[in-house]
């Protein structure tokens, strides 16, 4: 071997050391980029050559940029994201909810009912005062606001769901795009690449992966070539390179997701979107139609009976509210339709008149009464029934929410102690390259000297 | 374990987080006094807390029905004194003319107290409260009786209110029951026995003095009826202020924050986040960055 053999082996030192800064110089970027897999050069004897005195060593080569990572780690985040999302949706829409039924606030519709019977009982105690029957007008038209401003913000928070929806399956699609574009660049990328593989590619992708995760329930896998398959909804969302756009379509006023013309919103069951449904049926069938069922039997209740009674002025058969034609109006047509206070029925005959008050007494009692529509209970233990389903819902969402995010943070925590980047150990990194940098160079300089000494003979 | 320098970060982040979750929440409850805010803070204490308003409002409410009817009972009991009083004075002068020994002019000036007692009753019996004749039955807007023949012109309606769950009472005597026995009118009465002393016929005084005794035995026993009906009435509000105190303390129970407890996890909280943050602070400003010059 000739004194240039210690060139080479020199500057094979430099190279590898400057490889090894650059990776720790891109690990120190990317300290706080979430979803990137902290990388290491893999150093490896160059291959030695044979000399008088047996082998002698050539130096060193990069061999290749290791990436850690964990792949059932991984799988588990995906899991947990996918958990994560849906408690996220379904904290979040049903605490909006709840705060409409907020009765420790005052807010919802159990003080106005009250007073609307307790203005009953006045009218009852002075069926013939033109006051009483005054405030009973007022405090039915209060019940009525109070129920239509309820509905109101039931709906608001169903129409923000399915807006939400919307909004989500527009990125999903566009996640699936990018999935299908870095598919085709990895397996670009490592085609013919024995060792190492495309790390960041392979960290973009994840951290699509993991964003598609806390939207909605899906499945992966990996082919030899480095390509992922995403499976949702039973179907393929993307393969290889191409992909199939979720559409979202109104289903009977409600936004559902379609896939190949299939709705397939029954079977996304997790991730923001699994949240967004079951939330919007939790909502629909609880809250909506609990308040409706509500509404609906107070005013048949009171009609009936105010329909037999008689008015001041001897008018009979008036309903006190607008009848309900079905469940699905019973709030948007709720009104009261006596405007006159001489018109409200408290008495049973005409000949009563004016101080009769037997229909009045028999409205309030009904404050009291089991109603059969109500599967037998009274108005206001229907309704704590509703207040009581809400809260244990929102409840129940706040717990797992809970839940979910420590475990995710958990997960996340086993997927940096592999994967993160800690600054301590890359300063050392730091340290430890910019001295067999300076050792190399310096290798270098002994040699030239040499040569000096050589040439100078 | 190997630990990343995200690690660190987002472990602070979350338990800073965590406590300053904790001490607003416990901050909220010491503002507004309440320990629930929402229903899903305690779901079980809402629907009780809902149970006790309910409850609560219901006696509210019958508590005024019962004020009524006290005010209504109470007006009608001072007339029925008043009646009682005019129908004794009235026994006292038809016994007086009942007695031989007077003379003409004496019983011309009895007939004329009579007379005078007679349209005192029908003052009373035209009382008003709140602007209703009271003893009208139903028939509020009319005076009851006329003032000439004497006839009953109300009905005999019970006017009820709701005292208590599923129960009412009534709170009006109708003029029949409580201006007449026996289908003859006290007025009638008086009438008669002006008449019978004007025309000096002492079988007519004579009668007459059954007649009103009647009258008083009935008066007695509609007065009886309103005491009875006052006294239960008393009862009720007793029992109804007695429930109130009851659900008043369960409802804070319930309902209101616990003042010692609140303040203690503040203070808890508190200690918690200082000691977190002079920590954080020395976790977050030290790598080994900072000791290679």
């Amino acid at each position: 071997m000739s004194l240039f053999g210690l060139f080479n082996i020199g500057k094979s030192a430099i190279f590898a050391t400057q490889r090894a800064l650059n990776v720790t110089s891109h690990n120190i970027a990317n300290v706080n980029t979430s979803g990137y897999s902290r990388q290491e050069v893999i150093l490896q004897l160059s291959n030695p050559v044979t000399g008088s005195g047996g082998f002698i060593g050539t130096g060193v080569t990069a061999a290749g940029i290791k990436r850690h990572y964990d792949r059932f780690i991984q799988m588990q985040l995906l899991g947990q994201q996918q958990n994560f999302g849906k408690s996220m949706s379904m904290n979040e829409s049903l605490g909006q909810v709840e705060q409409i039924f907020n009765e420790s606030k005052n807010l919802g519709i159990s003080g106005s009912l009250t007073e609307f019977f307790n203005a009953w009982n006045d009218v009852a105690s002075n069926a013939e005062g033109q006051a009483e029957r005054m405030i009973l007008l007022q405090k039915a038209e209060a019940f009525v606001i109070s129920a239509k401003h309820m509905e109101q913000g039931i709906l608001n928070t169903v129409r923000n769901i399915n807006e939400e929806i919307r909004d989500i399956t527009a990125r999903v699609n566009n996640i699936a795009s990018n999935i299908a574009s870095l598919n085709e660049k990895i397996v670009h990328a490592e085609a013919g690449h024995v060792s190492g593989n495309a790390a960041d590619f392979r960290d973009q992708r994840d951290a699509m992966l993991a964003e598609l995760s806390e939207f909605m329930n899906v499945s992966t896998f990996e082919s030899s070539s480095g390509s992922i398959t995403v499976i949702a909804g039973g179907r393929v969302l993307v393969h290889d390179n191409k992909t199939t756009n979720i559409i979202v379509s109104s289903n009977q006023g409600n936004n559902d997701i379609y896939m190949d013309g299939v709705n397939i919103s029954g079977l996304i069951n997790k991730g923001r979107l699994g949240g967004l449904f079951a939330a919007r049926e939790h909502i629909q069938s609880t809250a909506l139609t609990g308040l409706r069922t509500l509404v609906m039997s107070v005013i048949d209740r009171v009609n009936t009976v105010h329909e037999t009674g008689y008015g001041l002025d001897g008018s009979t058969g008036n309903y006190f509210f607008n009848p309900v034609a079905d469940l699905s109006s019973a709030i948007s047509n709720f009104s009261v339709v006596v405007s006159d206070p001489k018109k409200i029925a408290a008495s049973s005959t005409d000949t009563g008149l004016p101080a009769d008050n037997s229909i009045a007494v028999n409205i309030a009692q009904l404050f009291d009464a089991d109603m059969t529509e109500l599967g037998d209970t009274t108005f206001m233990d229907y309704y704590r029934g509703i207040v009581f389903s809400m809260g244990t819902m929102s409840r129940a969402a706040t717990d797992s929410l809970k839940f979910d995010s420590n475990l995710l943070l958990e997960i996340n925590n086993r997927r940096e102690a592999v994967s993160g980047v800690s600054l301590d150990e890359e300063a050392a990194n730091l340290i430890r390259f910019q001295r067999s940098f300076e050792a190399g160079a310096r290798m270098i300089k002994v040699t030239d000297e040499l040569f000096q000494t050589i040439l100078n003979l | 374990m190997r630990i990343s320098s995200s690690m660190i970060f987002n472990q602070l982040k979350s338990s800073l987080q965590k406590n300053l979750f904790d001490l607003s929440s416990a901050n909220e409850k010491l503002a507004s006094g309440k320990r629930i805010s929402k229903p899903s803070d305690d779901v079980i204490g809402t629907a009780r807390a809902m149970d006790y308003k309910l409850a609560l409002n219901n006696i509210e409410q019958y508590k005024r029905n019962i004020d009524d009817a006290i005010n209504h009972l109470e007006f009608s009991e001072k007339i029925m004194n008043s009646v009682s009083d005019s129908l004794i004075r009235a026994k006292e002068l038809s016994i007086q003319g009942a007695a031989g020994a007077l003379g003409d002019s004496d019983r011309l000036a009895l007939a004329k107290e009579v007379e005078q007692l007679r349209d005192h009753l029908l003052n009373l019996s035209a009382s008003k409260l709140r602007g209703r004749y009271i003893f009208s039955g139903f028939k509020t807007d009319i005076s009851p009786f006329d003032p000439t023949t004497f006839d009953y012109l109300g009905d005999s309606g019970s006017i009820n209110v709701i005292i208590d769950k599923g129960t009412t009472m009534g709170i009006n005597i109708p003029g029949n029951n409580a201006f007449s026995t026996g289908g003859v009118t006290y007025f009638k009465m008086l009438d008669d026995l002006r008449i019978s002393l004007q025309n000096n016929d002492s079988a007519g005084i004579q009668a007459s003095v059954g007649l009103i005794n009647d009258g008083l035995e009935q008066v007695i026993n509609v007065t009886a009826e309103i005491g009875a009906k006052l006294n239960r009435l008393d009862d009720q509000i007793n029992r109804l202020d007695d429930n109130t105190l009851s659900l008043k303390t369960l409802l804070s129970n319930v309902e209101d924050t616990d003042i010692a407890e609140a303040i203690t996890e503040i203070t808890k909280t508190q200690t918690v986040l200082e000691a977190l943050r002079a920590s954080s602070s020395r976790v977050m400003s030290q790598s080994l960055l900072d000791f290679l010059r």
